[in-house]
């Protein structure tokens, strides 16, 4: 009898979702693959360069490799205007502060770029007294670049691979510090 | 045009609905026209100024990445804006007065032939000056309101350019007013029949154009936003939509004062063989093209070198070419 | 060929001076009482313009600190060294006399631990201000608290 009267409440719970909700679910989707097409297609950077990795980003933004083809432009404006932080170069220990200083002024959605050795495990400095030994030890990682220092080609492709994270909708932030 | 599209739409709809339907497509076309413009000239622009660095500029977007731009737009609508500390009232404000000036701005000029307007005043050239008169309050009111050093250094200097530049805007105005006789932009290509005024008043044009540049602080006159010392000068607290209005706002402005130099100096619609649209659209993409070049030719002015100037060669040559304007016309 | 300025210190830090070398361009002096650095600073400072260099070698567990002068007529230069002990690594500074010692003397602090007394502005100057310990000292570790010392209050 017991048994019995659990199973019917369990049918009395499930209902299947009425028209009204269909339509909201699809129009929250649609709204959320074109708004992840726009963020693909249009990552602002900031350019937080602190050593060589910064000049192989500046050939990124150049003529050659032209980092604009992909809707990445340098607009050079403050971190409220961005959506990517181009972090290439060596964090040391009193950087770090001013790294995530700079990436909490940004407006969420906004996605981290790894770039360099240094960036990934501290590279040379891995066991240095004064570095970050990657910087996933203190925020929430997108893409990694490896090299020491990358090529720009290599730039292209993280912009693409991230592009192609944002708009299959795979980037979750599990960092508390977002804005 | 109210009149022209009342009579279309009054055939389909009945007595107090066709003046509804009416008002709603007299509203929301010339939005999403004025809106659409911005969105095509900036992508003009990028590629532009991609080809004189020797860049491809964007082109993975749609076709010759002519899309690019509306996805930059759609992703500054599903940003999320972020303030500390702002005056929120008149943060809010700004960027909605500024650009509801600078569309308006668009509303208020001829569309390319003889009637076609979308709002008709006989002294639009006079209303003009007014929506122009109200940017550097603005500015200044986004300045101090974002209340950062940079934001606020960059809203004074904002206010004094363009009030610096405004005045020999509207001297320069003034002289082909009074060459004319009528402060209506039709009137003004009418009398333009015969000869263009650029060559009665070429010195004229010439600070039309420098005055206009100074005005709507597109580069090499973009001080107030000087990227390298003021990151974005009074645009710097502001992000998503807003920030997006701002830039919609800046080339709705850069094709108003290209419309205003074909209207005021190049003739207008005036031209042989082809009808009025097509002359008027011609020149207009011409002057378009040759007034985004200086951007990404020539190198930022400072602050004080561009009042100097303002001040004491502009002011002084525009009130003698009104004087020398006058006395022509008294002789 | 003997330098002016060692006869000069000499006489005036009266006899708490050892030379090492004084052939008037590169002169190397010992000064044994670390409390007369400042007279003897003073003493420097009407022949040599600058303290260019300030360096420090751990003789662990002594320390033994290099001062470099140098002047902007002539190549001479004049290394001043003092050896502080283990006791107490406490100096009086220089920098009320050559204004440039401020920041080695900063660098002196950040590092190696040593205290400059009467300094203006006696704070870390290339490490974090809540770094813990002196990293060039030789009885210094680098452990895994140190490798992964942020100075962040991370919440993830």
């Amino acid at each position: 009898m017991n048994l019995e009267s659990e199973e019917k409440n369990a049918a009395d719970e499930f209902s299947y979702p009425g028209l009204g909700d269909v339509i909201f679910m699809k129009a929250e989707k649609f709204i959320e693959t074109v708004l992840n097409w726009g963020r693909g297609w249009s990552l602002w950077p900031v350019t937080f360069g602190t050593s060589c990795c910064a000049i192989e980003m500046m050939t990124f933004g150049a003529t050659k490799v032209d980092a604009d083809r992909m809707g990445v432009l340098f607009v050079g404006d403050s971190p409220r205007q961005s959506d990517l932080i181009l972090v290439s170069g060596t964090i040391t220990k009193k950087m770090a502060r001013r790294l995530i200083n700079v990436y909490e002024q940004m407006p969420s959605p906004k996605y981290v770029v790894a770039v360099g050795a240094c960036n990934i495990s501290g590279g040379l400095y891995h066991d240095s007294y004064n570095t970050i030994a990657g910087i996933d030890r203190i925020m929430q990682v997108d893409v990694h670049i490896p090299g020491c220092p990358p090529r720009p080609e290599q730039f292209q492709d993280a912009v693409k691979v991230l592009r192609e994270l944002i708009q299959k909708n795979k980037i979750e932030r599990y960092d508390k510090r977002t804005s | 045009m109210f009149s022209y599209v009342y009579g279309v739409l009054s055939r389909f709809f009945s007595a107090p609905a066709d003046l509804i339907v009416t008002l709603i497509v007299m509203l929301l076309v010339p939005l999403t026209l004025v809106a659409i413009i911005p969105v095509i000239i900036g992508w003009v622009d990028r590629k532009y100024g991609a080809r004189i660095q020797s860049r491809w500029g964007p082109t993975y977007v749609g076709p010759f990445g002519i899309l690019q731009n509306v996805a930059d737009v759609i992703k500054l609508i599903g940003k999320r804006v972020i303030t500390t500390n702002v005056d929120r009232l008149s943060y809010s404000f700004v960027p909605i007065a500024l650009t509801a000036a600078s569309f308006l701005i668009v509303v208020l000029i001829p569309w390319g032939a003889p009637g076609l307007y979308i709002l008709d005043i006989p002294y639009n050239l006079l209303f003009i000056y007014v929506l122009m008169a109200v940017s550097p309050l603005l500015i200044l009111l986004a300045g101090w309101s974002e209340n950062n050093k940079y934001s606020i250094i960059g809203g004074f200097r904002g206010a004094t350019q363009i009030a610096t530049y405004e005045l020999t805007l509207i001297i320069t105005i003034l002289s082909v007013a009074m060459l004319s006789g009528s402060y209506n932009i039709s009137d003004i290509v009418a009398s333009q029949k015969h000869l263009w005024y650029v060559v009665y008043l070429p010195i004229t044009f010439l600070m039309f154009v420098v005055a206009g540049y100074a005005v709507i602080e597109r580069d090499p006159f973009d001080i107030p936003e000087a990227t390298q010392e003021l990151l974005a000068g009074w645009k710097i607290e502001y992000s998503g939509l807003r920030y997006g209005m701002f830039l919609l706002s800046d080339y709705i402005k850069m094709f108003a004062l290209s419309m205003l130099t074909v209207y005021l100096f190049f003739g207008g619609w005036n031209g042989p063989l082809l009808p009025a649209f097509a002359w008027f659209w011609i020149k207009t993409i011409i002057a378009m093209m040759i007034l985004l070049t200086p951007r990404w030719v020539y190198p930022r002015l400072r602050i004080d070198q561009l009042v100097k100037f303002g001040w004491n060669w502009m002011l002084p040559l525009s009130i003698l070419n009104l004087l020398v304007v006058g006395a022509v016309l008294l002789v | 060929m003997t330098s002016e300025l060692v006869e000069k210190l000499k006489s005036g830090l009266k006899g708490n001076i050892t030379v090492i070398s004084d052939d008037g361009v590169n002169d190397v002096v010992v000064l044994s009482d670390k409390k007369l650095i400042k007279s003897a600073a003073e003493l420097i400072k009407g022949t040599h313009d600058i303290l260019f260099m300030l360096t420090i070698v751990d003789r662990n567990p002594n320390f033994e600190l290099n001062y470099l002068f140098s002047n902007y007529r002539n190549k001479n230069i004049i290394i001043l060294r003092v050896n502080i002990t283990q006791d107490d690594y406490k100096i009086d500074t220089v920098s009320k006399v050559f204004p440039s010692a401020d920041w080695e003397e900063r660098e002196a602090y950040d590092l190696f631990g040593i205290e400059f007394k009467g300094h203006p502005d006696l704070r870390r100057i290339l490490l974090p201000e809540d770094w813990p310990g002196h990293p060039l000292r030789k009885d210094f570790e680098v452990t895994d608290d140190v490798r992964n010392w942020t100075g962040l209050d991370l919440k993830f």
